[in-house]
C-alpha cells in the first residue's frame, strides 16, 4: 500500500465571477495547481471532478472530459462526482483511495461551480436538490431551512442563545478579511448578525454563506523520497448518512459526520488533541458548531459555548475556519471539498494569512445534502 | 390520514419506506396509520423560499412526532409560530404533505 500526497495546489477566487462559465474556472485551479506541483499534463492518470450543479443550472453533463481537454489532458480517465457540497470532496477520496493502491499515479481533483448567474429564486430551488424530495423537497423546506430546524432544536436542547451562535459568523468574517480567496473580505457585529433579515427563522442573513462561483484543485500522487513540501493524507473517509431530517434521530449530531470523523482519526492514528488547524463546513453557523460536536473536538451543547469563549478563534485552542470559513469565502458548491484543502495545506506550508504558528496537522472536513454524505480529510505537512 | 410502513421483524416505524429495514435487515413491511396527533420535535419559518413555494411565504416547516414516528410537514397557514413541545393534529395533506394546526 503506497501513501498518497498531494504536491500541488490551485484555487481561483471565490467570487461572483459574472463572465466566467464553469470550464473556465475549474481550468484556471487545475492548471495552476499542476504548475504548483511541477507536474506536466502529461504526467496525469485521471482527472476527478466535483460538480454539483453545472448540469441544472449552467445545461452542461459530460463536464469532467470538458474541462480534461481544456487542460490539454488526453487519454486519461475523466469523471465527475457528485454529492452536493461534498463533491469535490468524494473525489478527492477516491483519488487518494487509487493512489494508495497503486491503481492510479498521479491525479488531479479540480471541485468547481458556476451559481451566481441565476436569480436567488433559481438556486434556492437547484439547492434544494440536495434534499430528500419525498419529504423536505415536498414540504418547501429549503437546504437553510434544514438548518433553521436543527438550530430550534439545539437551542432548545441546550440552552444555546442567538448571540452564541451568532460568534460563528463574527469570528469567521473576520478571519475573512485577510484571505485574498474570500468573497467577502469585511467583517460583521453581533448586532449585525443579530438583527439581520430572517431567512428562515431562527436562521438570519448573516449565518448563511453566500452563494458563489470558483474552483480549487490539487495534485494527488504516490509519495516517494524525494518530494520535499508533499502533504501527507494520514487520514480519509467518506460516508453516507440518513439522507433526510425525519430519519435522522437526533437533529443536533450529524450521524455521518461522527463515523466519518472517526475512520478517519482511527486511520491516521491521531487524537482529536492532534489537530493544530480545523476547515469545517460552515454553510450555516449553526453547521460548524455542530460539527466541531459531531467530530468530537467538544461535548455535545459544548460547541456554542466554546466558539463564544473564544476556543476556535485563531489564538484559541483549536482554529476553526482561520480561512474565514465558507460563511467569508462563499460556497460554490462543487469548489469547496477543494477549498478547504488548499487553505489547509496553505497553512501546512507556514504560507496561510492567517497562520496557525508551527501548523503541523490539519483536519478538512466537508458535508453534503442535510447529512447525507460527510468527509474527513487529515493532512500531515 | 396519514400512513407509515412498520417491518414486520423489529417494529420499526418510518414516514419514507425503505426496500431493506435499515435497523434489521428485513425485507417484509406493512403500512400502518398514523395518529393524528403529536408534538414539535423542531420547526423553523420560511422566508426565502424556491419559486414553486413563494406564494406560501411565510410558512412554517415542522419535525412532528406522531407516537414513535417522525414526520415533516408544515403548519397551516393561520397558525400561530409554535415551539418545540407544542401539540398539533393534522388537520389536512395537501399535495402528500400534512397540515397540522396547534390543539
Amino acid at each position: 500500500m503506497n501513501k498518497a500526497v498531494i504536491v500541488g495546489i490551485g484555487s481561483t477566487k471565490f467570487a461572483r465571477h459574472e463572465d466566467r462559465g464553469l470550464v473556465n474556472l475549474a481550468g484556471e485551479a487545475g492548471l495552476a495547481a499542476l504548475e504548483d506541483a511541477a507536474v506536466d499534463p502529461g504526467q496525469v492518470q485521471a482527472l476527478f471532478l466535483g460538480n454539483f450543479l453545472g448540469g441544472i443550472l449552467g445545461g452542461q453533463e459530460m463536464i469532467a472530459p470538458i474541462v480534461a481537454a481544456d487542460l490539454g489532458l488526453t487519454d486519461v480517465e475523466a469523471v465527475k462526482f457528485e454529492g452536493a457540497c461534498a463533491s469535490s470532496s468524494l473525489a478527492l477520496r477516491e483519488a487518494v483511495r487509487l493512489v494508495r493502491a497503486g491503481d492510479l499515479e498521479t491525479v488531479l481533483v479540480v471541485g468547481a461551480e458556476k451559481m451566481t448567474g441565476a436569480p436567488t429564486e433559481r438556486f434556492t430551488s437547484a439547492l434544494g436538490l440536495a434534499l430528500d424530495q419525498s419529504t423536505e423537497g415536498r414540504t418547501g423546506l429549503t437546504f437553510p431551512g434544514y438548518w433553521g430546524l436543527v438550530m430550534s432544536r439545539y437551542m432548545h436542547d441546550f440552552g444555546a442563545t442567538r448571540e452564541q451562535i451568532a460568534a460563528v459568523s463574527v469570528k469567521n468574517r473576520a478571519n475573512g478579511v485577510k484571505n485574498e480567496y474570500a468573497q467577502f473580505r469585511s467583517e460583521v457585529t453581533f448586532d449585525d448578525v443579530t438583527q439581520s433579515r430572517a431567512v428562515c427563522s431562527p436562521i438570519q442573513l448573516y449565518d448563511c454563506c453566500p452563494a458563489s462561483d470558483g474552483a480549487a484543485a490539487v495534485v494527488v500522487t504516490r509519495a516517494r523520497t524525494n518530494q520535499d513540501d508533499a502533504v501527507l493524507v494520514a487520514g480519509s473517509a467518506a460516508i453516507a448518512g440518513p439522507p433526510r431530517a425525519v430519519d435522522q434521530g437526533d437533529l443536533t449530531l450529524i450521524p455521518a459526520c461522527v463515523s466519518a470523523g472517526d475512520r478517519a482519526f482511527d486511520e491516521a492514528g491521531l487524537d482529536r488533541s492532534d489537530i493544530d488547524v480545523a476547515e469545517l463546513h460552515d454553510c450555516f453557523t449553526m453547521a460548524e458548531i455542530v460539527e466541531t460536536e459531531s467530530l468530537r473536538f467538544f461535548d455535545r451543547g459544548e460547541g456554542a459555548t466554546a466558539v463564544a469563549k473564544g476556543a476556535t478563534k485563531v489564538d484559541g485552542e483549536l482554529p476553526v475556519n482561520p480561512s474565514g470559513g465558507l460563511l467569508s469565502k462563499g460556497h460554490p458548491v462543487g469548489a469547496t471539498g477543494c477549498g478547504q484543502v488548499f487553505e489547509i495545506v496553505r497553512q501546512l506550508r507556514g504560507e496561510h494569512p492567517n497562520q496557525i504558528p508551527d501548523a503541523s496537522v490539519g483536519l478538512a472536513h466537508n458535508a453534503g445534502g442535510t447529512g447525507g454524505v460527510a468527509t474527513v480529510h487529515i493532512l500531515k505537512g | 390520514m396519514l400512513k407509515a410502513n412498520r417491518c414486520w421483524s423489529c417494529g420499526r416505524t418510518a414516514a419514507v419506506a425503505t426496500r431493506v429495514c435499515p435497523a434489521c435487515g428485513a425485507r417484509d413491511s406493512e403500512e400502518v396509520e398514523l395518529a393524528e396527533a403529536g408534538t414539535v420535535y423542531a420547526h423553523t419559518t420560511i422566508d426565502v423560499a424556491p419559486t414553486e413555494f413563494s406564494d406560501l411565504i411565510p410558512y412554517q416547516v415542522v419535525l412532528v412526532d406522531l407516537d414513535d414516528t417522525r414526520v415533516e410537514g408544515r403548519m397551516a397557514a393561520s397558525s400561530e409560530t409554535v415551539e418545540i413541545g407544542s401539540p398539533v393534529r393534522l388537520a389536512d395533506i395537501e399535495d402528500g404533505v400534512p397540515i397540522f394546526q396547534l390543539t
